[in-house]
């Protein structure tokens, strides 16, 4: 039995960067990699012929990637992926972070999705790269086109790349139709793979709170957000699963993840909510908690779809079902930017 | 051998000698000397090599060459350590006949007697070759399971291995309910989980517990690699491959070890699979080889393009699933099948190809005319292996290109049913594993098992193809029927060639190992319909008897 012993330990985030061949996963990776501090990364990179290259290209920046050629996902009975992704968790002394660089034509939700069940691993983000100079060519291609488009429905946030090569009125053509595809409304604009760290790292997020968005990101087009942000809901009362569920769902186009500690009207216990992809994750949390709920929201919010989002919470908790007395503006919740409400 | 002439001669006397070679079919004696064949023909032939030991264990038996499975894996020996759940009779290594089950509770009831068996509290329940194909709607679910026992984890991996069933215990251990918000999670009509399982994050946990049990990467264990031998030998064969293989340090000394044991029953042919073992190219595969050995012949390189007909993740051409499944999975992005097939090729060395569904198929063959434009080779022999869905325009450029095609006839029997229902619809499912086709376009052929995914047995297999019928009876495509003497062709010649081993093993003949399947009726001559059921006595390995225990 070799499952007890990973219960208590903290899950490594997992970032999953998909995209179809050319689409600039590796130089994205390298950039995170290049910008990542003293974060200690592993980088698990399964995918298939110029796969050297890519590795090389990888391990200039860190010591732990992993070789991956593509094995069959779907059927991984002692799959490499498995023996790999069981021994990075069972390390003494495991990463701060795994980046997995999915196939060029697998769809990175299969792999994302044990962050969302494994006690190992939690996920962040599917972080899809799609190359805008030819990812029209690529969706009408016959025997690819499907999987690229899978791709970019599965993402829980897109980075349009190589945008130098096509002008702004064709940029914004892509734009409308990824978003035909997408689930998420999370599309940022990147040059040589200059990702914003914030999709990865919660701390960058963390610092930029009261930015507002992301001036510094290069940001031009205005399909593409400059509401990047993370704020905090805060309750002393219970929630109401189904309602909270309902809540988090309503948002997943905006959001990029999700976490909190909280309670629950049908549980004593304290759990740990996490929701990434338009997925939920509510497990019982086992360490030291207080009574109020926390929840901390990234993605793109204008400072209207925060409040609204601030009010479906506040309607998702027990108080609010039975009609108790919480009157909408006290402290039961707090957006971290207080001055932002209208 | 700088002696060879004063090595001792021995005399196999048979009842009847199937030799497969079309110039004598038949013969009734075998002069064998240093493993080899020396002779073969009536009592007066043989003599011309001087004095024999004459051999007569043979006497009412009917030889026939060693059979040859050309697509198996050295996984079929590691399943072993679990308990059989299938729905048809299988022999386990042992020999034991495991009885097939044919109704859900008789599959608990073993399970029940498995459990009954453990002594270790902690360790999991592992079960395999379950298929619900055959119980209709019926379902195993947890609460079956948990009559089994509600404290020990089990788990119960499909014949497909793409899906499985777990119990409660599992299901806790895995941390799997009401609120897991992943695919592959069975649920039930109150949204709770039925235990089960399929995709690769809901299975993650499960392999979490059960570690390398049931794993692909077997010749790290020579008892599986033991197991593998004796199934086989069972089953009338003497030389086998393991068609994916790491080709670790480890495994490759296990797979030598044993191999050369003189007890051991079987020649292995493991392939090469860039795609589990990135480093080293068409290089490791070439020094492999300088090490080969009668019984361990390193040489073939797989590569899988596409997934299962019965998972939906094979390619399909247009019209695509019959039950409107979206199309299947690539593992190797179509546009770099050139770049990555090529270096292999170039280096002399034979591909096999893992093709299941007909777009699949088509790319390949693309890929391979332009590889062959580019360089041409002679007698290349790379073989798509499965083909299950070529339509005869594939199947016409794949005789163009000089390709072989070792066809999955037993998906005939096991999933035809399924794929005339659910995945391929009539037309697609009347024309699958188009064997009779190939033969009259000329094709090198074989058929094979794909063990563990079936069992490994050729008779059976050729079965199949002669006969295409399902597990219900019904008859998929009466014109794609092979005459039974080209389906034996098949499982013994044909498997040998797209090994490149035709002039070491697949039929009697001088200078060719001496190895032979020992039945007690000839397979040439009975009703085409008992094919699947003759006995196999044992098998011969160069020269050496390997009595099979009674099923």
């Amino acid at each position: 039995m070799t499952a007890s012993g990973t219960g208590t330990r903290t899950p490594i985030p997992l970032i999953v960067v998909g995209g179809y061949l050319g689409a600039g996963k590796t130089t994205l990776l390298n950039h995170v990699l290049a910008n990542a501090g003293r974060r200690r990364i592993t980088v698990l990179v399964n995918d298939f012929g110029a796969i050297n290259i890519d590795a090389a290209l990888i391990r200039e920046r860190t010591d732990d990637v992993i070789n991956l050629e593509n094995g069959c996902v779907c059927c991984s009975i002692g799959g490499r992926l498995v023996d790999t992704l069981l021994s990075i968790s069972n390390r003494p002394d495991p990463p701060d972070f795994l980046v997995i660089e999915a196939s060029g034509v697998s769809d990175p939700v299969r792999i994302a999705q044990i962050g969302l069940l494994d006690r190992s691993y939690r996920l962040y983000g599917i972080i899809v790269a799609v190359d805008v100079s030819c990812i029209t060519q690529t969706l009408l291609d016959p025997y690819v086109g499907d999987i690229a488009r899978q791709q970019i429905a599965g993402a829980t946030a897109i980075l349009l790349t190589k945008t130098d090569l096509v002008d702004e009125c064709r940029k914004t053509e892509i734009v409308a139709e990824l978003a035909m595809s997408a689930h998420t409304g999370i599309m940022l604009e990147t040059t040589c793979g200059a990702v914003p760290l914030e999709l990865f790292f919660d701390d960058n997020v963390t610092g930029r709170v009261r930015a507002g968005g992301l001036s510094s990101l290069n940001i031009r087009s205005p399909n593409l957000p400059i509401d990047f942000c993370s704020f905090v809901f805060r309750t002393e009362a219970r929630f109401d699963r189904t309602k909270l569920k309902d809540a988090l769902r309503n948002v997943s186009g905006q959001l990029l993840r999700a976490k909190g500690l909280i309670q629950l009207d049908d549980a004593t216990a304290t759990h740990e909510l996490h929701v990434a992809g338009g997925r939920i994750l509510i497990t019982p949390f086992f360490g030291e908690a207080g009574t109020e709920s926390t929840i901390v929201l990234i993605g793109v919010f204008n400072d209207e779809a925060k409040q609204v989002t601030l009010e479906a919470l506040t309607a998702a908790t027990s108080a609010a079902c039975h009609g108790q007395s919480v009157p909408p503006n006290d402290t039961a919740h707090q957006a971290s930017k207080p001055g932002a409400r209208k | 051998m700088n002696h060879a002439a004063q090595s001792p001669v021995q005399v196999l006397v048979a009842k009847k000698i199937l030799t497969m070679n079309p110039a004598q079919l038949y013969a009734t004696h075998v002069a064998i000397r240093d493993g080899r064949i020396l002779s073969v023909g009536n009592g007066d032939d043989v003599k011309q090599w001087g004095n024999a030991e004459i051999v007569d264990t043979f006497r009412d038996k009917v030889l026939m060459p060693g059979l040859v499975e050309g697509h198996c894996h050295l996984m079929e020996g590691a399943m072993w350590d679990a308990v059989y759940v299938g729905y048809h009779d299988r022999r386990g290594p042992d020999g034991v006949r495991c009885p097939g089950l044919q109704t859900l509770d008789a599959v608990i009831e073993r399970l029940r007697a498995a459990h009954d068996e453990m002594t270790d509290e902690q360790a999991p329940l592992l079960a395999w070759g379950f298929d619900p194909i055959f119980f209709g709607t019926k379902r195993l679910s947890v609460k079956e399971l948990d009559t089994v026992c509600a404290q020990r984890p089990i788990v119960i991996l499909h014949a497909s291995v793409h899906l499985m069933n777990v119990n409660s215990p599992m299901l806790t251990l895995a941390g799997i309910d009401s609120e897991t918000d992943i695919d592959g999670i069975g649920k039930d009509a109150h949204g709770e989980p039925t235990g089960e399982l399929q995709e690769f994050a809901a299975m993650f946990p499960v392999y979490r517990l059960i570690g390398g049990g049931l794993s692909i990467a077997a010749s790290e264990k020579k008892q599986a690699i033991w197991n593998f031998g004796r199934v086989a030998q069972l089953a009338g064969v003497t030389t086998a491959t393991d068609l994916v293989n790491d080709f670790s340090e480890r495994g490759n000394q296990n797979l030598r070890d044993v191999t050369n044991d003189p007890a051991y029953p079987l020649r292995i042919v493991p392939a090469f699979a860039p795609q589990r073992s990135p480093e080293g190219g068409p290089q490791r595969v070439l020094s492999a080889i300088g090490d080969n050995t009668d019984k361990l012949r390193f040489g073939p390189v797989k590569f899988i393009v596409d997934g299962s007909i019965q998972g939906f993740t094979a390619r399909l051409k247009w019209p695509g699933y019959l039950n409107g499944k979206p199309n299947g999975l690539w593992l190797i992005p179509p546009s770099q099948f050139v770049e990555v097939f090529a270096p292999f090729h170039e280096a002399g060395l034979q591909l096999h190809i893992h093709t299941n569904g007909d777009e699949a198929t088509e790319l390949v063959l693309d890929a391979l005319e332009k590889i062959l434009d580019r360089c041409p080779r002679h007698d290349h022999r790379h073989t798509l292996q499965h083909c299950q869905m070529a339509d005869a325009s594939q199947l016409a450029r794949a005789a163009k290109l000089g390709l072989c095609i070792n066809f999955f006839s037993n998906h005939l029997y096991y999933w035809g049913d399924a794929h005339y229902e659910q995945t391929m619809g009539a037309d697609r499912a009347n024309r699958m594993n188009a064997a009779e086709s190939a033969r009259r376009l000329g094709i090198p052929f074989a058929f094979h098992s794909d063990a563990p995914i079936t069992p490994l047995n050729p008779l059976f297999t050729a079965w199949c193809a002669s006969q295409r019928e399902t597990s219900s009876g019904r008859v998929l495509g009466a014109s794609e029927r092979v005459p039974v003497a080209d389906a034996l062709r098949a499982i013994t010649l044909g498997a040998a060639y797209t090994l490149k081993m035709d002039h070491l093993v697949g039929s009697i003949e001088v200078g060719k190992f001496a190895d032979f399947a020992v039945l007690e009726e000839d397979p040439s001559e009975v009703a085409p319909v008992r094919l699947k059921d003759l006995e196999v006595w044992g098998t011969v390995l160069g020269g050496r008897v390997f009595q099979g225990p009674a099923g």
